[in-house]
């Protein structure tokens, strides 16, 4: 046999691997540099956030409060977002609301993707009478408002940053599960799959093999346009008072908390405000860039 | 030689009620395979000759246990397939391999190379007494894409980075890897050029020779058929209407859509001139199979008996069967040598 | 050959600009095309054979792919000169196309008649709507569209797949075209049904006397179709002659290795012949002649010098170093 052997043309193969690399340099070009421009600080915020901030985002002291921001009043640095009815520095509350924001969107979300694609690889690789099931749950659940839902496990649960993170998880986990099981759908039917069968391959380790690796984009696509969804979630529940207790603090409690000094004090709703609307475009805008990035359709474009 | 699979009436019909609990049973079942049997001796190499609409790739699916038989049995070395445990279903997957027709499709894109060849080996060698670690799979990959005439290197690359060549080469030494005994060949080198297709079908034809292989080729080309295999069944509409020595059949096809089949093939050949169209109109659909023989709307040969009766498969000597009116005793040597001369 | 020929293509470059480099697509193609004459254009994939279609029409993919030279002289025309509008003019009325899928060449949500009415509909050709509804059932007569008055309110969905090719085929007849390029047409149908379009394609030609390129890996279907044939590898013609001669003596060793590795029906070999190794990777071609890596007849010359394409004793026009050598058959 080995006289056989075709000789195989070496540039064929290496000239493969050298564009790879130069390819990978050349993709820095196209980074999503608004979504981080406008991610940065949150997560900054979020990560170091005792480290940067100047007060104690719980330190009382009536004797400042109420003031605009300092800069506004040649006060310097003093009170860079102004103070609230307690005295308490606004920018050091809104850099410990990101933490608040950050963690309940990211742990919500990530339950939520893991539920999600469970079910999702469950109902789309078996079918027959558990996916029926399991899509009309989905269904169910998905034809009641996020706000009732979370009324109730508020109800059920009290409120806390466990219970957000629950109504978080429990709202979302159905976008994964339709998006994943649909993908499944389509990747069952691809002949690497018949051939694993055909390979004695178990289903177990064909789901985690073949199928999961295969599906995992779409399902990070949906996790990053969901974790804006989730940031403004968690702040509408913190607005109708079932988010996070004090003293921890979250944006969307903050702004509610501003409602009786709207006339007088602006920047008491404009700062946490513009950061969650910051969170939102900035994962928002991050999404968008990589479902165009992990689309093999537009990945050429 | 003995049989080392044997196929006794199989059928396949979907939108029936096949063991799941899929409704819809007063409707007319789809036939994708109505009623087929044969045999195929070990180490020889089987042909299945049709068109899209035939069944032949279903027939492939329900050999490979990717689908059931609604009907009929199906037995490899003895045992009864639609009757195996789990260890009998693991049994049979090291037995019987596939090579698809399109290589990129049946290699997993988030796989490199030495997964995708190594995956048979841990899912069937990873326990017991056959153990073998990640050294010796590795050892055995190596040795299985030099036998497929690859270099190493290609252990590391993803299938994206390959030639189809090389992805159907990979492919064949992931069926090969198990060392079965059986490989089903659905169009390996339909999607291949020319000149690769040859590399292909040498590649396939010393490891027959090597191992003892049997071979099931289905495909749509008679010339690579004609090339592969010893017998020939050719298909129309769910069943078959011709099946026998490849050669024989080449040489003197009985069957009137056979003949078809042979006049439609074009031959690189700028003196052979056809005469005669070589066939009207289409395959029908098997949701609504023609009354009679199946073939018969398109038959230039029909008779009134053809729309009324349904031939049988018929054995007019030497082996082959013909499932054709104008075939079988008497009217047997009615049948005219219409291929062109052309070698 | 004193009257200009009906389409002359001369010194056709193509190139393709990717990322990792600059593919000659299309490196200086040459043929010359007379009414009536069917040339098979032959390759493998990647030749350049729907790169050179795609460059006569002008339907590239822009920008990643640019004709940077050559002529493509019709009707006393350079139609890579012609401005865009021009150039619409002559696609579908002059020059009509074919490509590989039915399926993706006709849009799923119009009927039938609506989309071979469509070239007519774009001419103004049709007075009434009594009288574009006969244009369209002339048309789809000719390409023996069984009971056409009942398939005018079908969507494609609903025909056959050798329907379809019938169908896109009748469309690019609406105009009446001079010239017929056909791109892989019947790869995706069956044998009986390939054997019936190439049959169509043949009495159409018959018919209206136009020209046909059909653009095809299976040198079976070039016997059957075509007069002429042209042998492309890694973006060039190695070979260009009557179907006749290049079939039965291929001048060129890889029009030759590409017949002897055909497996020959009802006779079962051990081995096929095979040609070594794969086609060039066009991003990094050999320097020399772009087949001698494959070739059984290379000689040292042949790794440094690209062959011209010649014209041998026989009329034909092969590629290849060995020829000039003396070595024709």
């Amino acid at each position: 046999m080995t006289e056989h052997h075709v000789d195989m043309p070496a540039e064929n193969l290496s000239a493969e691997a050298g564009p790879r690399r130069a390819a990978f340099f050349r993709t820095l070009g196209d980074w999503p540099i608004l979504p981080i421009i406008l991610l940065l600080p949150i997560i900054l915020f979020g990560v170091f956030g005792p480290l940067i901030s100047p007060y104690d985002p719980s330190a009382v002291n009536p004797a400042v409060a109420l003031r605009p921001p300092s800069w506004l009043t040649g006060d310097g640095l003093a009170h860079l977002f102004g103070t609230d009815y307690l005295g308490r520095d606004v920018f050091s509350r809104v850099i410990a609301g990101a933490r608040a924001s950050l963690l309940v969107s990211f742990f919500g979300v990530g339950i939520a993707g893991i539920v999600g694609i469970t079910v999702g690889l469950i109902s789309g690789y078996f079918g027959g009478w558990l996916d029926t099931v399991l899509m009309r749950l989905v269904d169910i659940q998905m034809s009641m408002p996020a706000i009732l839902l979370a009324l109730l496990i508020s109800a059920a649960l009290g409120s806390g940053l466990v219970t957000v993170i629950a109504v978080i998880a429990i709202v979302f986990w159905t976008n994964y599960a339709r998006v994943v099981r649909a993908e499944t759908l389509s990747v069952k039917s691809r002949d690497y799959v018949a051939m694993a069968r055909v390979l004695g391959c178990p289903d177990v380790r064909l789901i985690r093999r073949h199928i999961l690796p295969n599906v995992i984009d779409s399902a990070l696509v949906v996790a990053s346009l969901q974790l804006g969804a989730a940031v403004m979630l968690e702040a509408s529940l913190s607005f109708l008072g079932l988010g996070v207790q004090p003293p921890a603090v979250a944006w969307g409690k903050m702004i509610a908390e501003s409602k009786l000094y709207l006339a007088t004090a602006w920047w008491l709703p404009f700062f946490p405000g513009v950061a969650l609307v910051v969170t939102v475009l900035g994962t928002n805008m991050f999404g968008d860039w990589l479902r165009d990035k992990l689309d093999p359709r537009l990945r050429n474009t | 030689m003995g049989t080392i699979l044997e196929l006794r009436d199989v059928k396949r019909y979907f939108g029936i009620r096949s063991g799941g609990w899929v409704g819809g049973g007063g409707e007319k079942p789809l036939k994708a395979v109505d009623g087929a049997s044969f045999s195929i001796a070990s180490g020889s190499s089987f042909g299945i000759a049709g068109e899209s609409g035939s069944g032949k790739s279903t027939m492939g699916k329900l050999i490979l246990r990717l689908d059931r038989p609604t009907g009929g049995a199906i037995e490899f070395e003895g045992r009864d397939i639609g009757k195996l445990d789990a260890e009998g279903d693991a049994w049979y997957r090291t037995r019987v391999q596939a090579v698809f027709q399109d290589a990129s499709g049946s290699l997993d894109p988030r796989m490199r190379i030495l997964a995708i060849v190594a995956e048979p080996l841990e899912i069937h060698a990873r326990t017991g007494p056959n153990r073998l670690g990640k050294a010796e799979i590795r050892e055995k990959v190596e040795d299985m894409l030099a036998q497929v005439g690859l270099p190493k290197r290609v252990m590391d690359n993803y299938p994206h980075e390959l030639s189809g060549g090389q992805k159907q080469r990979v492919a064949i030494a992931r069926a090969m890897i198990l060392e079965p005994t059986m490989l089903v060949l659905d169009e390996p080198v339909s999607a291949l050029d020319v000149s690769i297709r040859a590399q292909v079908l040498n590649l396939l034809s010393d490891f027959q020779d090597r191992y003892g292989l049997t071979y099931l080729m289905i495909s749509h080309d008679l010339a690579t058929l004609g090339h592969v295999s010893s017998q020939l069944a050719v298909m129309y509409l769910g069943r078959i209407v011709e099946i026998g020595d490849t050669e024989e059949i080449y040489e003197r096809p009985l069957h009137p859509y056979t003949k078809a089949l042979f006049r439609a093939m074009p031959l690189p050949d700028p003196n052979r001139k056809k005469s005669a169209p070589s066939l009207r109109g289409e395959i029908g659909s098997a949701l609504d199979i023609p009354k009679g023989c199946r073939f018969c709307p398109r038959c230039d040969e029909a008779m009134p008996v053809c729309s009324a009766v349904d031939p049988e498969l018929v054995d007019v000597g030497a082996g082959r069967q013909v499932a054709c009116h104008l075939i079988g005793g008497s009217q047997h040597t009615k049948a005219t040598h219409q291929r062109g001369s052309n070698e | 050959m004193t009257q200009a020929p009906l389409l002359s293509v001369e010194d056709l470059r193509t190139y393709c600009y990717t990322r990792a480099g600059v593919v000659k697509a299309v490196d200086g193609v040459s043929f010359a095309l007379e009414r009536g004459d069917s040339l098979g254009l032959v390759g493998e994939s990647g030749s350049g054979k729907s790169m050179t279609c795609n460059s006569i029409l002008r339907l590239l993919p822009r920008p990643a792919a640019r004709t940077v030279g050559g002529r493509v002289l019709w009707d006393g025309r350079d139609l890579l000169t012609l401005s865009e509008r021009e150039m619409r003019s002559v696609r579908g009325r002059e020059i009509g196309m074919i490509l590989q899928d039915p399926l993706m060449s006709l849009n799923p949500v119009f009927t039938i008649a609506n989309q071979v009415g469509e070239p007519f509909r774009l001419r103004g050709a049709a007075k009434s709507r009594s009288d574009l509804r006969e244009k369209v059932l002339d048309v789809l007569r000719q390409v023996h569209i069984p009971s056409p008055e009942a398939r005018l309110s079908q969507y494609p969905f609903e025909f056959s797949g050798g329907m379809r090719q019938r169908t896109v085929a009748a469309i690019a007849l609406a105009g009446s075209p001079g010239l017929l390029i056909a791109d892989e047409p019947t790869t995706s149908l069956d044998v009986t049904i390939q054997d019936q379009f190439l049959r169509l394609l043949r009495e159409l030609q018959e018919e209206t006397g136009m020209a046909l390129i059909l653009v095809t890996h299976d040198l079976g279907i070039v016997a059957e179709t075509c007069n002429k044939v042209a042998v492309m590898y890694a973006g060039k013609i190695v070979e260009f002659g009557d179907v006749r001669q290049v079939l039965r003596s291929p001048a060129h060793p890889y029009t030759e290795a590409l017949l002897k590795a055909l497996p020959v029906p009802g006779t079962r070999q051990k081995r096929l012949y095979q040609i070594p190794g794969e086609p060039p990777n066009l991003l990094d071609p050999p320097a020399g002649c772009a087949f001698e890596p494959r070739c059984h007849r290379a000689m040292q010359a042949c790794k440094n010098a690209r062959p011209p394409i010649k014209r041998l004793s026989d009329g034909r026009q092969a590629a290849c170093l060995a020829l000039e050598a003396g070595e024709v058959q």
